[in-house]
């Protein structure tokens, strides 16, 4: 399943990254969301998508989310 | 004395400006959303007898040149090997920080490491080990708190020790990789791990490495990079820290809340703009009064009194305090509307909009992201429109060009605000809400109009940071502040000045002319009139005020204090009690204080309000060719009209020439559409 699925205020794990060529993945991981990290949707808006990781909060839209797989 | 040239680096949002503020004491400025550091800021400080030159480099989470902000930093540290390389991170966020750290690392430059955000870092409970940093890495350790300044003063000192060791760093990949780029040095005689990864790239070695560890040599390098800052936060952060749930989680629930974050926003805008305008409003009053009542009339008696000649005298009332004066009255607005952005800005409040309004600006195609770039506008349109460079895609960076000219900055804001003061006294709130709103409207037009025809693409992906809120520190609030008022203060003095005496000599062209309606100015204004007649602006005095203007709005207040004295000049007062006067304005000036401290207590915007007829002053007369419809007309013509030159070279920098002058001429008739819409409706209600 990927992000866009996750259940608002649940935390979860990224499993895999897709098109890790891209540039918008390349600066998701370069922001903190990496394989293996784990993470909390902590806000959802319509196409954007709150997280938190680590200490830090980053917003992603959903078509980019549709890139990262969750466990 | 020796130069000692320094690149300042770090993630957006570490505190890279606020400690620059706190070893420069200086000119650099802060903001607290990713990219507003975008243009190369720089400063000089003698210490330790050097000479040391900080660049502020764009706030980045990787060097790998993406954006056009990266490509900057790249660029910058590349050609111009900095002999020092200074890389400020976000204790809290230290891991994520370290990967932009590893390939500053790997340019083998002498590095200091500041750790910032000690504070924050302390209240999490969390704990490093700041020596092993240093020795792991050869390396020099700083820990700060920008907001209070603690152990800033550490700073220079480790800049200075690393670079007369010559501190080399250290930094170690994996096995395989590291016996690639031994052979490599061997044979190349390269040393610094950026040149060795680069030659291994091009080298036959590297489709063995890709073999062997079964991915593409870009997964190699930054799977490498990502396992060296792991390992190393591993090595040197002894407790994480925990952070709970906090102040910014709580805000958020509200602020990021679709329909009471939106209510929010609002309340934000409204306090933000009631405070600069109620509080300021007092003091420009009193300096219009100070100019006007005092320092005018006293420097004529004494120009006069010096036996100056009459043109001399004559010039100096007109072109220096009827022009430059005229403009400066507006210092106190500028001053406080710029402190309310400042504020906002480095509180971590507005990247909060940016969420909001995603799905606003989604109708437009645009990312929420984009609504960032364009209430900077509200602030400055130039280093918004620099600020877009953080923008991926070029479509969506051109469709948002494109919409910050119309955001209304506050250069606009003293044109409105000379006007509301003559004309709208009863209703400041309500023409200030259509002027800006009108702006807004414009810019959306715009987008959808380019979406429409010559931009269609679909969007691409965004991701953003959204920092916690925090307070910003009140000295580094204060200093920008400061360097805005300066550089309005510096363009009255050179650039308003300059259009004053443009002016002013064209008043006076051909020499001895009577009737300033004869001089040159008056035969240019006469044959614009056309133009701008079906606008309500059927007066040569203001078509002419239009022309330098060009530089900036503003000029457009202080030509036609120019031309308006011009034409109603007064000897100078033959009574002028110079004691009586200056203690009527030290008296008044009390007044000012209290009145503006007053009117934080009210809710309603109350500016303009209280003042009364005024007949024989500048005011008055430039009252007297305007109605109200066509102060309104000619307010929306100069909010639309990219009157501005300033804004005009950097988009000719950003979007190329064609496409500036395509938009300035776009700029015009649009203007020119809106105001005459304005002005025929303006004209019936409006009675
Ligand atoms: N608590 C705390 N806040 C800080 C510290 N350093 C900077 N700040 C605040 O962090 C915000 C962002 O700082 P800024 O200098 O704009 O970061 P930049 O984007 O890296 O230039 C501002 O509100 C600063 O006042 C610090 O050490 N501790
Ligand atoms: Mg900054």
């Amino acid at each position: 399943m990927d992000l866009r699925s996750v259940e608002l205020g649940k935390e979860f794990t990224v499993k895999s990254l897709k098109g890790k060529d891209s540039p918008a993945v390349k600066k998701l991981t370069a922001m903190g969301l990496r394989e293996g990290k784990r993470a909390k949707l902590l806000l959802r808006n319509g196409r954007v998508l709150l997280l938190r990781v680590d200490n830090s909060r980053l917003i992603i839209d959903n078509n980019l989310a549709s890139y990262v797989e969750v466990a | 004395m020796k130069k000692v040239r320094v690149a300042v680096t770090g993630n957006p949002n570490v505190g890279k400006t606020t400690l620059l503020n706190w070893i420069a004491g200086t000119h650099l400025k802060v903001g607290n959303w990713p990219g507003v550091t975008v243009e190369k800021k720089e400063a000089v400080i003698e210490f330790g007898g050097y000479k040391i030159h900080l660049v502020d480099l764009p706030g980045v989470y990787t060097l790998e040149p993406v954006s056009e902000d990266e490509r900057i930093a790249v660029s910058f540290l590349e050609e111009e090997k900095p002999d020092v390389i200074l890389n400020i991170v976000d204790t809290p966020n230290l891991e994520k920080c370290l990967l932009l750290t590893a390939e500053l690392l790997e340019f083998g430059r002498p590095t200091v490491l500041v750790l910032n955000m000690w504070d924050e870092a302390k209240r999490i409970g969390m704990e490093v080990d700041t020596e092993r940093i240093e020795e792991l890495l050869n390396v020099k350790v700083v820990r700060t708190v920008g907001r209070t300044g603690e152990g800033t003063r550490g700073i220079l000192p480790a800049i200075v020790e690393a670079y007369e060791k010559n501190m080399v760093p250290k930094i170690s990949y994996g096995e395989e990789v590291e016996a690639k780029l031994r052979k490599i040095s061997e044979r190349t005689g390269f040393k610094n791990k950026r040149d060795l990864i680069k030659v291994l790239e091009e080298s036959p070695e590297r489709k063995e490495l890709e073999a062997k560890l079964g991915k593409s040599f870009s997964d190699i390098i930054s799977d490498e990079r990502y396992a060296f800052s792991h390992g190393l936060f591993k090595e040197v952060v002894k407790k994480k820290g925990e952070k709970g749930r906090d102040l910014t989680d709580l805000i958020d629930r509200l602020a990021l809340h679709p329909v009471l974050g939106f209510l929010l926003f609002v309340v934000v805008v409204y306090v933000a703009f009631k405070i600069s305008f109620d509080f300021s409003t007092p003091f420009v009053d009193w300096v219009d009064a100070f100019m006007v009542e005092f320092l005018g009339p006293l420097t004529g008696v004494i120009l006069g009194s010096l036996g100056f000649p009459d043109w001399f005298v004559r010039f100096f009332s007109e072109a220096v305090i009827g022009g430059v004066g005229f403009v400066l009255t507006f210092v106190p607005l500028i001053g406080t509307l710029y402190l309310m952005i400042t504020i906002l800005e480095m509180s971590g409040y507005i990247p909060r909009v940016a969420f909001l309004m995603d799905r606003f600006m989604h109708k437009l195609g645009l990312h929420g992201r984009s609504v960032v770039p364009l209430i900077m506008g509200f602030g400055c349109n130039v280093p918004a429109i620099m600020a877009t460079r953080t923008i991926e895609s070029t479509r969506d960076k051109i469709l948002v060009t494109m919409m910050i000219p119309f955001m209304s900055c506050p250069a606009r804001l003293v044109v409105y605000a000379f006007f509301i003061s003559i004309f709208f006294r009863e209703n400041p709130a309500l023409v200030l809400t259509f002027l800006y709103l009108l702006g807004i409207l414009v810019a959306i037009l715009t987008a959808l109009i380019l979406r429409k025809t010559f931009y269609r693409g679909s969007l691409t992906h965004f991701v953003m940071e959204l920092p916690p809120y925090r307070f910003p520190s009140l000295r580094t609030v204060l200093t920008i502040t400061w360097v805005h008022v300066r550089d309005f203060l510096y363009r009255a003095g050179t650039l308003i000045f300059g259009a004053s005496i443009f002016i002013w000599l064209l008043l006076n062209t051909p020499p001895g002319v009577k009737e300033v309606s004869d001089s040159v100015a008056g035969k240019i204004g006469k044959a614009l009139v056309p133009i701008f007649e079906p606008i309500g602006i059927d007066n040569w005095k203001v078509t002419t005020s239009l022309i330098p203007a060009f530089l900036a709005r503003e000029i457009v207040i202080s030509s036609m204090g120019t031309i308006y004295t011009a034409e109603g000049y007064t000897d100078p007062p033959e009574d002028f009690n110079f004691s009586e006067e200056l203690k009527e304005k030290v008296s008044s000036l009390g007044g000012a204080v209290r009145d503006a401290f007053l009117s934080l207590v009210t809710l309603k915007i109350v500016a303009f309000e209280v003042e009364e007829e005024e007949d024989e002053t500048l005011k008055g007369m430039i009252a007297k060719d305007f109605t109200p419809a066509s102060a309104l007309s000619f307010m929306v013509f100069i909010l639309i009209y990219t009157s501005c030159l300033g804004t005009f070279s950097v988009l000719v920098r950003e979007i190329g020439k064609r496409r500036a002058v395509l938009f300035l001429g776009y700029s015009f008739v649009a203007a020119w559409i809106f105001s005459f819409l304005v002005y025929r409706t303006a004209s019936l209600i409006l009675q």
